[in-house]
């Protein structure tokens, strides 16, 4: 056995003239919470559909558990999909619904009954067997369709933005109570999602998909915190950025000439070298502000900008700076209860970052 | 106390329960009282109170010819069911401009005559007609077969006549029924057999019971097609019936014929609706 639950090599999907997925190729392993992060039209629910065999690969193979799973249709696949709809049977009893894939598989019924029962006791709905979907809120529905696929035990559970039906409060809660649940019983998760914090929140790792290629692949933190192109800094995230070229490079670390705005210190690239066109991005938590100029080494980067706006959020400060340059740039302060320094609009300040908290990334 | 609703006579129901009265209830009444009249010698009608009438439909001839109606009209709506079902699919599934042409397919044929479009049935189905030629100048066969004045034929017209009936409640069944639903199904190990008995037959109940009704209770009773199409061991009911009254002119057997009808009718759809309709695809 490969350690490897699900392994996707160079496929390609097209619908008509556009392609959906664009040589994928991706691993995924046993036991863990991946999800598929991108924009609507960035491939991710067609490599779901791929997955659970409702659709068929132009080209390249895909493997579940080691296995081929080319021609094999969805019925004779070790996988369940949680649909976004959920698509329960409305006219089956949640009971009866959860049975369903039991029952298509001839299991025993003394055996059906007792799995049924301890997969609805597992998501909290074992006191409503008898109702049927529409006498379900929202939340439960999404409850019996994680059941009726679960109880199944596959070795890869897809689900197709689970939580995308469901109100802010809701939503969050079950981030965390469907995480939890992954970890209790150790079942692959493949989840499909538009939502950048839902993807950090719940995810093992994570592969961030635009326009049907394969973007970058990592840990939550590591796809934040170095994001490999800008559209995944701007996609995870608000993110700021300038675009500047190459002067020199030192090291570790280049200094990069911005139009408008002077020379700023980051961290280097392979391949870097003067002349290059460059871009750096950098979080808006991680700027500070201060009122006055601050003498610093060659390593902290400190910029003149114009307060656009301040906007209180409760444990924070969101402010809109206006670069010399004209760009606006997207800074957070916490409150720390009212102890950090209060910024007005049309105020003048200086805003800082260290030279290695900015992510440098190739034009 | 006086309240708003039950003080008020609710005149606005007048018009509609008169019109029923006047040509529902009251023809109704009327054939009713006939059927226990009995036949003046001239063809009139002498109201002598009897139960002959009912007496002599229990003979075994009359018997014989209700009993092949219920099982020609029940043959008729299983003929349909299998050839409007994938039609039905098939329109519900298709993108929507084209919805609108095919269902508009199946309903032009209505903007004819039905006894018209039977004597058209009349020109294929003859030994020397449109079917016979065809099928003997591709080689198909080299005699012409006879099925013209069949059974074959009076269910052929029945079924031409009665598709549009059952195809348009299927439609709308099947155009209600979420894909993802299907496909939840299939990812659920149900292969495409158990996929349609499990799943869709079931959400379809609404319009197959609706469809089934639409075809069986006016295949029962037809006439034209089984005078036009059926030979003369094919006689239904409905020919039995036109007879009396316009043949043998005796209005009063022709009248219990008509309610023994109506009662067969009824238990046979009583009798679908509580086994055949909700046990099949439980």
């Amino acid at each position: 056995m490969t350690e490897n639950s699900v392994e996707l090599c160079e496929v390609t999907k097209r619908h008509g003239s556009t392609i959906a997925v664009d040589r994928l190729s991706l691993l995924v392993r046993r036991g863990e919470f991946f999800s598929l992060l991108g924009p609507s039209g960035s491939g991710k629910t067609t490599t779901l559909r791929l997955l659970a065999g409702f659709e068929q690969p132009d080209t390249g193979k895909i493997l579940i558990e080691g296995l081929s799973m080319e021609r094999i249709p969805p019925n004779r696949r070790p996988v369940n999909l949680v649909f976004q709809n959920y698509a329960l049977f409305p006219h089956l009893t949640v009971e009866r619904n959860v049975a369903f894939g039991l029952e298509m598989k001839n299991v025993a019924p003394a055996e059906i009954a007792v799995r049924v029962a301890k997969t609805l006791d597992l998501v909290r709905l074992s006191g409503k067997v008898e109702r049927f979907p529409s006498q379900l809120s929202g939340g439960e529905q999404q409850r019996v369709a994680l059941a009726r696929a679960l109880v199944n035990h596959p070795a890869v559970l897809l689900l197709d933005e689970p939580l995308g039906a469901l109100d802010k409060q809701l939503r969050q809660e079950m981030e965390v109570e469907l995480k939890a649940l992954q970890e209790r019983i150790g079942i692959t998760f493949i989840c499909v999602t538009h939502d950048q914090e839902e993807a950090l929140t719940m995810s093992d790792r994570l592969a961030v998909l635009n326009h049907g290629r394969l973007l970058q692949v990592g840990t939550p933190e590591e796809v934040y915190s170095a994001p490999a192109t800008a559209f995944v800094a701007d996609f995870i995230g608000v993110s700021n950025g300038l675009s500047g070229r190459v002067q020199d490079v030192d090291g570790d670390h280049v200094r990069i000439a911005v139009d408008g705005i002077g020379v700023l210190c980051s961290p280097s690239l392979p391949g870097l070298s003067a002349g290059r066109s460059v871009r750096i991005t950098i979080r808006p938590e991680l700027l500070r502000l201060s009122g006055e100029y601050e003498p610093a080494d060659g390593y902290q980067n400190q910029l003149n900008v114009r307060i656009a706006k301040a906007i209180y959020s409760g444990s924070e400060m969101q402010y809109l700076l206006t670069l010399p340059n004209n760009l606006t740039w997207k800074a957070r302060v916490p409150n720390a209860g009212g102890r950090a320094k209060r910024f007005h609009a049309g105020e003048s300040a200086y805003v800082k970052w260290q030279a290695g908290e900015a992510v440098p990334l190739l034009e | 106390m006086k309240t708003s609703g039950s003080g008020r006579f609710p005149w606005l129901i007048l018009p509609p329960a008169a019109s029923l009265f006047l040509f529902f209830v009251l023809p109704l009444i009327l054939v009713f009282a006939v059927s226990f009249a009995s036949r003046g010698t001239y063809g009139g009608i002498q109201w002598t109170p009897t139960l002959a009438n009912y007496v002599s439909i229990f003979d075994s001839l009359y018997l014989q010819i209700f009993w092949r109606s219920l099982w020609m009209a029940a043959l008729t709506t299983v003929v349909c069911f299998v050839f409007g079902f994938p039609l039905a699919y098939l329109i519900a599934r298709a993108p929507r401009t084209w919805q609108a042409v095919l269902l508009l397919l199946i309903i032009i044929p209505f903007w004819t005559n039905f006894l018209v479009r039977t004597y058209a049935w009349m020109f294929i189905l003859r030994t020397e007609g449109l079917l016979n030629t065809v099928l003997m100048s591709a080689g198909i066969i080299d005699q012409p077969f006879n099925l013209l004045f069949t059974d074959t034929a009076v269910i052929i017209g029945l079924v031409y006549g009665y598709l549009p009936f059952m195809v348009l409640p299927l439609f709308a069944a099947l155009e209600r029924l979420d894909p993802s639903v299907i496909e939840a199904a299939w990812d659920l190990y149900a292969g495409p057999v158990k996929v349609f008995t499990r799943v869709i037959l079931p959400l379809a109940k609404p319009g197959v019971i609706a469809g089934s009704l639409l075809v069986f209770i006016p295949s029962v009773g037809a006439y034209v097609t089984p005078d036009l199409l059926g030979g003369a061991k094919s006689m239904m009911i409905g020919n039995l019936i036109q007879q009396q009254y316009l043949v043998v002119r005796d209005w009063p057997f022709g009248s219990a014929l008509s309610f023994v009808l109506m009662v067969a009718v009824l238990l046979a759809v009583r009798y679908y609706l509580k086994s055949g309709g909700s046990k099949s695809f439980g």
